[in-house]
């Protein structure tokens, strides 16, 4: 075991409570100028709480030097390239952030007069209009807090439509390159799943026919695919599951690839969610915060969840009175601060640097495809659109998996791709670089990437004990689950 | 371009090697011309950095920056420590992905497990996991959990219960047609939870599957989680408690000890600004026998090859990721870096630290409250104790009054008639936290006695 500081200047770092000591703070409140009191009038003796056991007592200083130490242990999109298919990691500008936290912004109340509002109401209509109109669909909502939150609004308006027209559809076809969340998201709204195998690297119509029926309430496909690809059959698809009564939901997760490029309302698609950290380029924060716009056609308009944002000639306002609306899907109204950073990149790239910036994401993704093919097996090897799905075929002779690819990366300073999914590719590499990426930079990814290939041949030991180099070795992850330690406890 | 770093050599040389002759074919060999878009898209074309913050500048000054509100109920304008921002928008936390390679999310992942930590300790429970949306969408996942549990379809809600948080978790139900809320009366002259009559209504219908309360409610009033937990106790149906303004819990002993087997809230309220709604974060806490059947993201301890303690993301057999339609819900993603923030200001506030804010928020409400009962006609709305929120009930209708404080510059309370409904229209929501000083109290005082005659 090696000890503290031998990883140069990352140091290890205890968790903050097993920091500081008994009367340090880190913290110094107003004076008070009201008289003092201990505990709520009336407050039965039960319910007034003793020390809070556990808490640390620390200095501000060492709360800086603790989450600094955290930030060493991570590596992030402004550190370098992050090629996670699917997940669409592209640089986020440091303008949004100075954005968010002016006090207009950030000190505004939701239940704040419409007087005081009419700003943040401003913003985020022009945010459903701009959105609306980059994939030509007929209306927009902001309220969903994420990209599955917004899947699962975008079918709960299915289910709603489907009970407007007196029908009562039990299914929902969800072919197998769909995104992860979408059965998940069926299964919560009350749908039976109807899964649909790949044949080919494309849905056809003929698969679709094959399995749609009047009990059909929509089908949700992801469109890039997972696989990197266009569903060139969709609108037929479209035309189909129309005819026989049901909807199209396309997940929008892939959006960057397609904006500018495809007309979603052309498609047929009825509702489609937008990962807006994928597309519009804000920060995925570890995991979160999102926000998950949604697009809806002109027949599920009247289902947007509540409330929606109208505009009175130059005022703007809330609308609570939407009779078949689906109702309120969460606390007030939106994740505004992410949804101003949306807003932001819509207007510096503007008309003509969006659609650019879909072209540069599909113009890096063909030429990382070509420049590795060679040295991984390539899924499907044609044009794609934003990412390029490989394998370990030709690793796994000599003993090597994608995992070890993937942590053998970490060592060359990549963050791993996306690997193991989707699931039609048996072992699978999914790499997206998005447009944020120089030829310099893909140049000496690919690079590094043939290293690894050499080096699976050549020493294959070093791949399957990787990384070598980061903050921490290979994890116990079955010990952590068969264990579960899942918070820290004062001892006793 | 902004952003875009391809210059058109790079471009050429590119496709080239992608043996194509422009971007436009290269798209056009793979979207088929019937859903293909020609030529600009419909928005207004770029502008620059400068412009775009002029532009928000102006926008956000809809906002005037000498505004004084008393607004609450579920969002809170608590002082923000300068620390905080300069920690959280580091980009090693913004612009990191979710933790799956864990070697080098280490940093996420600790912070995830502090915060895990502080919210079973603040709210008494088992465990907790590493953040959700907000609070009216854990409320309705906890709902989800306890059917799950339980089996049972019939639910009883507090009448103070967010209205939020109650529509959300109706909306999340709909689905499960099975699934009945029934509401549960509150005491008119306490504004608590009637636990008598809840008392009666589980015994009687036999079949609930949980009971949900809020404290301190929408009304402001802190509940007894006792004797709701007495409730509860035996009977089959699960606890459910939530909480809208967490630092309540600083000075009110947490559900956790009364028996609740799930605890939900938000957690916005510990340093993190109310930015218009969002993003906030949810808490989601359970005893450590449901943990299986949780929602969300846990983070769990482990050790690294080298025997070294390291934290990883665990128990992912929940997750949508893997189990797919089977998965206990379909959140993929958390609120990992507001969570962070929050874990930073507990951390920054301390053991002492969160008590006296607690006490100064305390404080201030009971001041502000005594300083406006004296103004003939102001009565209080409920007898209950309350915490930095209070409901006056006026002699004019509570719109009016905030109508009128707009040109005052003053958010003066919440108009709860529009919030619960006309029977509640003469009753004014007032908040106050450590933001205020007596000048602000005074600005509200004079108003108020200028107005109510």
């Amino acid at each position: 075991m090696k000890p503290p500081g031998t990883q140069g200047l990352v140091l290890e770092e205890p968790l903050i409570f097993e920091r500081g000591s008994p009367g340090r703070r880190g913290y110094a409140l107003p004076e008070l100028d009201a008289p003092e009191a201990k505990s709520p009038d009336g407050i039965e003796g039960h319910l007034v709480r003793g020390e809070l056991e556990g808490f640390p007592e620390v200095s501000e200083f060492d709360v800086v030097r603790h989450y600094t130490r955290l930030a060493q242990y991570n590596y992030c999109i402004d550190a370098g390239l992050f090629p996670l298919g699917s997940c669409t990691m592209k640089y986020n500008p440091k303008l949004h952030e100075s954005l968010v936290r002016h006090p207009g912004f950030s000190r505004l109340h939701p239940l704040m007069p419409e007087a005081f509002a009419q700003g943040a109401l401003r913003i985020l209509w022009e945010l459903t209009e701009d959105l609306r109109k980059c994939v030509g669909m007929h209306a927009c909502a902001l309220n969903p807090a994420a990209g599955a939150h917004g899947e699962f609004t975008g079918v709960l308006m299915i289910r709603a439509y489907h009970l407007d027209r007196g029908g009562r559809r039990r299914k929902i076809i969800v072919p197998a390159t769909a995104h992860g969340t979408n059965p998940a998201t069926a299964a919560m709204c009350g749908f039976e799943v109807v899964p649909l195998e790949a044949k080919a690297s494309r849905l056809t119509v003929d698969e679709v026919r094959a399995v749609v029926d009047d009990e059909t309430a929509a089908i949700m496909l992801t469109n890039p695919s997972t696989l990197g690809l266009f569903e060139n059959q969709i609108a037929d698809i479209g035309d189909l599951i129309h005819s026989q009564g049901g909807l199209l939901y396309c997940d929008g997760a892939n959006l960057n690839a397609i904006v500018g490029q495809a007309s979603m309302g052309k498609m047929g698609v009825d509702v489609s969610q937008f990962n807006l950290h994928k597309t519009f380029s804000t920060p995925h924060g570890g995991g979160g915060p999102g926000a998950g716009a949604v697009v809806v056609s002109e027949r599920l308009e009247p289902y947007l969840p509540s409330p929606c944002i109208v505009k009175n000639g130059d005022r703007y306002a809330f609308s609570h009175d939407r009779p078949k609306s689906i109702g309120r899907i969460r606390s007030f109204f939106s994740n505004f601060g992410i949804n101003l950073r949306a807003w932001a990149y819509i207007k510096t790239m503007g008309n003509s640097g969006l659609k650019e910036m879909s072209g540069a994401a599909v113009l890096n993704a063909n030429y990382l495809r070509v420049q590795l093919k060679d040295s991984f097996r390539l899924a499907f090897d044609e044009p794609c659109m934003h990412e390029a799905v490989f394998s370990d075929e030709l690793q796994r002779p000599h003993g090597v998996t994608t995992l070890d690819i993937a942590k053998r990366m970490i060592d060359k300073g990549y963050h791993p791709p996306t690997v193991f999914f989707p699931l039609v590719v048996r072992n699978a590499l999914m790499i997206e670089p998005t447009e944020s990426e120089s030829k310099e930079t893909l140049d000496q990814f690919v690079a590094a990437m043939r290293e690894i290939a050499a080096e699976a041949k050549d020493n294959p030991e070093l791949l399957r004990t990787a990384p070598h180099g980061a903050f921490r070795r290979r994890l116990d992850e079955t010990r952590a689950a068969r264990q579960p330690v899942l918070r820290w406890a004062p001892k006793s | 371009m902004r952003y875009i770093p391809l210059t058109d050599a790079d471009a050429k040389a590119m496709l080239e090697t992608a043996g194509a002759g422009s971007v436009t074919e290269l798209i056009d060999r793979q979207i088929p011309e019937r859903v293909r878009v020609r030529g600009l898209l419909p928005l207004d074309p770029p502008v620059s950095e400068m412009e775009l913050q002029r532009l928000a500048d102006s926008i956000a000054a809809a906002r005037p920056r000498d505004l004084i509100s008393f607004l609450g109920a579920g969002a809170y304008d608590h002082y923000t420590p300068a620390v905080i921002e300069h920690l959280v928008v580091r980009g090693e936390f913004a612009t990191a992905y979710t933790p799956y390679q864990p070697e080098i999310a280490q940093g996420t992942l600790m912070g995830a497990y502090e915060f895990q930590t502080y919210m079973a300790m603040l709210t008494g429970m088992d465990v907790a996991n590493s953040s959700m949306y907000d609070a009216a969408t854990s409320a309705a996942e906890a709902v989800l959990m306890a059917h799950r549990l339980t089996r049972k379809t019939r639910f009883l809600v507090s009448g103070a219960l967010h209205p939020h948080y109650l529509d959300t978790v109706r909306t999340f139900v709909s689905p499960l047609e099975t699934i009945v809320l029934e509401t549960v009366p509150v005491d008119r002259a306490t504004g608590r939870t009637d636990t008598a009559k809840l008392a009666a209504r589980i015994r009687e219908a036999g079949d609930v599957g949980g009971v949900v309360v809020q404290s301190p409610n929408i009304l402001g009033i802190i509940e007894d989680w006792k004797a709701v937990g007495e409730a509860a106790a035996g009977t089959g149906a699960l606890f459910i408690a939530v909480t809208g303004e967490p630092l309540s819990l600083a000075l009110v002993e947490p559900p956790g000890r009364f028996g609740a087997d799930i605890v939900v809230g938000e957690a916005q309220g510990l340093g993190l600004p109310p930015y218009f709604g969002g993003p906030n974060v949810g808490i989601f806490c359970c005893k450590k026998e449901y943990v299986r059947q949780m929602p969300g993201r846990l983070v769990g301890e482990t050790v690294d090859q080298d025997g070294r303690r390291a934290f990883v993301l665990t128990l992912t057999t929940r997750e949508q990721f893997i189990r797919r339609e089977k998965a206990t819900s379909n959140i993929c993603t958390s609120q990992q870096l507001c969570a962070l923030w929050v874990t930073v200001y507990l951390s920054l506030m301390g053991r002492q630290g969160l008590k006296d804010l607690a006490r100064q928020n305390l404080s201030l409400a009971r001041e502000l409250r005594r300083r406006l009962l004296e103004i003939p006609g102001v009565t209080a709305a409920y007898s209950g104790p309350f915490f930095n929120e209070f409901v006056l009930r006026l002699p004019i209708p509570a719109a009016e009054f905030v109508r009128k404080a707009e040109a005052r510059q003053l958010a003066a309370g919440i108009d709860l008639g529009a919030l619960l409904g006309p029977a509640h229209a003469n009753e004014l929501h007032l908040c106050t936290t450590e933001r205020h000083q007596k000048r602000h109290h005074d600005a509200l005082v004079g108003f108020a006695r200028e107005v109510i005659r």
